[in-house]
């Protein structure tokens, strides 16, 4: 009797058809899924596995995520180990060939810029280390500009029968691009040294593009939550000659960030980070046009 | 302009001389004839001059261009990958990745591990709680990589200390499939079966230092064995369905088979997302095992215990079968699903056992069950608090004999657990724990305190 309970449990196999566009893209993050929007349109359906309120760095394996890398035909990632608490086992519960690290579906953005930052010797003592350098490659737009070109190139592969609307989406995107960073590079040349402390080195790119000042961070070791030591020392530090403000991504603990800013009296700035981190961020050229209007502001 | 210049002031000159010298009129002829091609001699030199300046002036604007078009291959070339210089030569490059984890436990508890018992219920050696004072537990070597394209390895080596020695225990050496399709995926070798929801998880991963009562009084930890793992995966739009099951050489508790094959599983896993904030998992499981002679190690049954002289079998031994029905769930939580800063998990698992067969010679008819629930919750970065209730219950019929140790003496084993724990990063766990024990006749106040430290390859986080 109760085995005959026990196989009726197990007898819940439904099997329904998913709807299939051309091109399934699983994006580990918001500016991929974002990026992959852009250059493949209604083509491709894209399921983004993070938000721009979580942190890339640490995801789990979760059952939802498994069914949508089970399903895709191209998984867009940062790569650079940003995501290897938790890609790496996704991929294996998945069992999904196409995607496999090594497979043309396998896109890793960082495998197609210069990483910042890539450490000459590797220790654990260092934090939670990189040993390919800094991952948080998208908040300098020039990148986006090669990081798209590779992924038309890539989808326009592994769907032949669009490559030409990947290709024309990509140009048409490369256009919109470099007319909207000739526009930033101008509202940023005015905000060039501007000093900031930063709770993770999350915008370490954002600042080697616009020459920003990233004075120190609020971690004391990259991807180690902020000590009350840590944050008393950058109190001593910086008293006297405080930075423009306290920036953090919209995930960050905001306890660290709020304690030092009340203390030196200066702002204590969310930056979007990514796509959807702030009203009016919904797209890559949102994403960058709000993240230069908190600088101006915070300029002022 | 100067030609025009020039012009002007050779007419004024001529005009000035035909006025002076009106009969000269040939000379005056000659010298317009050659002012003429001097004229036209400056008017060709000009243009040419002319010519020369328009190109130089579109070079420039191409240079321009050129400049431009070189401006943008730097950036390019600045922002693109540098190529590994001179790319790596070591063997080291294709090494697995290797794992290690050190823990170590300091216990204060009256219970002795040796020869844990819980009345009603009859766990294998590797049941017990934690040691007296001071205990290393196991300390685990790790290594895993994909082998090829198709297969994937994993070796878990435990040492632990047994009786003085250092004894060495393959813990797991499994392969699994990468690229069997429709999502199907093949594991084969020694490995934690998927049953239940912590039973494939190693120990260090937990959240409490010590098993709930069911892994402990049922599995002896876990249920483990050698054999083979066939899963299917099938997305059902945004959840996620699995089932699968495993056959096993029947040797892991409360497995014991001479002959093999003895053992099998069925499991099915249902999960999902509430928003972006929670997820979920619903888990059933099945396990039934052939058992031949299992040996329950430094026991007595004494045969009458009415009776004091009684003759006493010690090492008694089943022969029988053995079927376990497991539920399980568990469901976590973060503010918009990022569990850095604030996150909270409740889980909980329940399974039941029938064993059916003779015990020393002589029928025994056993229902033994055990569950457990628990919530831990990080209010901030490294800070997490839980708590934990496991219970169990036993009805054995048989050979049962007041007083002995299948008799649950009334007594309904349960604990209640509290754990705090501090972690650095996710390399580094430090675990306070106390457990109200009152599982066994003599109730018991433990403190425990352990530290997990892994350092090599970085932890999954597996959910």
């Amino acid at each position: 009797m109760k085995t005959k309970i026990a196989l009726l449990l197990f007898a819940v196999a439904a099997v329904a058809g998913p709807a299939h566009a051309d091109l399934n893209v699983f994006a580990c993050e918001p500016e991929w899924g974002a990026l992959a929007a852009e250059l493949a349109g209604d083509t491709a359906d894209i399921a983004v596995a993070t938000t721009a309120q979580q942190d890339p760095h640490y995801i789990q394996a979760r059952p939802g995520l498994i069914a949508r890398v089970r399903e895709a035909d191209l998984v867009v990632c940062t790569g650079a180990q940003l995501e290897i608490g938790w890609l790496p086992l996704l991929l294996r519960r998945a069992s999904n060939p196409k995607v496999n690290e090594g497979s043309e579906g396998h896109f890793a953005a960082a495998d197609h810029v210069r990483k910042l930052d890539v450490p000459s010797t590797v220790s654990r003592a260092q934090g939670d280390i990189h040993p390919s350098g800094n991952p948080h490659i998208h908040l300098d737009p020039r990148n986006v500009r090669l990081i798209s070109r590779a992924l038309a190139e890539r989808m326009a592969a592994l769907d032949p029968a669009n490559a030409d609307l990947y290709a024309q989406r990509r140009k048409a995107f490369e256009e919109r691009w470099a007319e909207a960073v000739g526009r930033w590079e101008e509202r940023v040349e005015p905000l060039e040294g501007m000093r900031l402390i930063s709770h993770h080195t999350a915008f370490r790119y954002l600042a080697e593009w616009a020459e920003l000042e990233i004075v120190d961070h609020l971690e004391p070791k990259p991807g180690l939550p902020p000590t009350s030591g840590h944050l008393s020392g950058l109190l001593d530090r910086f008293r006297a000659n405080p930075p423009v403000a306290v920036v953090r991504t919209p995930y960050s603990d905001p306890r660290p960030s709020q304690w030092l800013v009340e203390r030196l009296a200066v702002p204590d700035a969310i930056l979007p980070y990514t796509v959807g981190g702030a009203p009016g961020a919904d797209d890559l050229f949102g994403l960058f046009e709000v993240t230069i209007s908190r600088l101006e502001q915070l300029a002022k | 302009m100067r030609w025009q210049y020039g012009c002007v002031a050779m007419l004024a000159l001529s005009g000035g001389t035909g006025a002076q010298q009106p009969d000269h009129g040939d000379e005056i002829e000659q010298l317009r004839q050659a002012l003429d091609e001097l004229k036209t001699q400056y008017e060709a030199r000009i243009d040419t001059l002319e010519r020369r300046l328009a190109e130089a002036e579109k070079k420039i604007g191409e240079s321009a261009e050129d400049a431009e078009e070189a401006r943008q291959q730097a950036e390019e070339l600045a922002l693109a990958p540098r190529a590994s210089s001179g790319g790596s030569t070591s063997r080291n490059v294709l090494n697995p990745e290797i794992g290690v984890v050190i823990q170590a436990t300091a216990a204060t508890l009256d219970v002795e591990a040796e020869g844990y018992a819980v009345p009603g219920f009859t766990p294998p050696e590797s049941a017990g709680t934690a040691n007296k004072g001071f205990s290393l537990g196991e300390t685990e070597i790790n290594f895993q990589t994909a082998i090829d394209d198709k297969f994937y390895g994993n070796l878990t080596v435990a040492l632990e200390d047994e009786g003085g020695g250092t004894e060495v225990e393959l813990d797991e050496a499994w392969f699994e499939t990468l690229a069997l399709p429709a999502g199907l995926k093949l594991r084969g070798g020694r490995f934690f079966s998927a049953i239940g929801y912590l039973n494939s998880f190693h120990t260090h991963a937990d959240d409490f230092i010590d098993r709930p009562l069911p892994y402990q009084a049922l599995f002896g930890k876990r249920y483990a064995d050698d054999g083979v793992q066939l899963s299917w995966l099938k997305p059902i739009d945004a959840l996620l369905f699995e089932f699968g099951g495993e056959v096993m050489q029947g040797d892991g508790f409360p497995g014991a088979a001479g002959d093999g094959l003895g053992a099998f599983t069925l499991f099915s896993h249902l999960g999902g997302d509430f928003g972006t904030g929670s997820s979920w998992r619903l888990g059933a499981s099945y396990l039934e095992a052939d058992v031949d002679e299992r040996t329950l190690e430094e026991r007595e049954l004494a045969l009458d215990p009415s009776d004091p002289e009684s003759p006493v079998v010690a090492d008694p031994v089943f022969d029988g079968e053995s079927r376990t029905w497991g539920l399980d769930f568990v469901y976590k939580w973060a503010p918009n699903g990022n569990a850095t800063v604030r996150n909270f998990v409740f889980q909980g698992e329940g399974f039941v056992r029938e064993e059916e067969g003779r015990l020393a010679g002589l029928p025994f008819d056993g229902e033994q069950s055990g569950y457990y629930v628990q919530g831990v919750y990080q209010w901030q970065p490294g800070w997490r608090f839980g708590y934990r209730f496991d219970a169990l219950d036993s009805d054995n019929r048989g050979i049962v004999v007041p007083g002995l140790f299948l008799d649950p003496l009334g007594l309904d084993p349960m604990r209640h657990s509290i754990m705090i724990e501090w972690s650095n990063t996710d390399f580094s766990r430090i675990r306070g724990q106390y457990i109200r024990d009152e599982s066994t006749p003599v109730d018991d106040d433990q403190f425990l305190l352990n530290y997990v430290l892994s350092f090599g390859a970085h932890a999954a986080h597996k959910f």
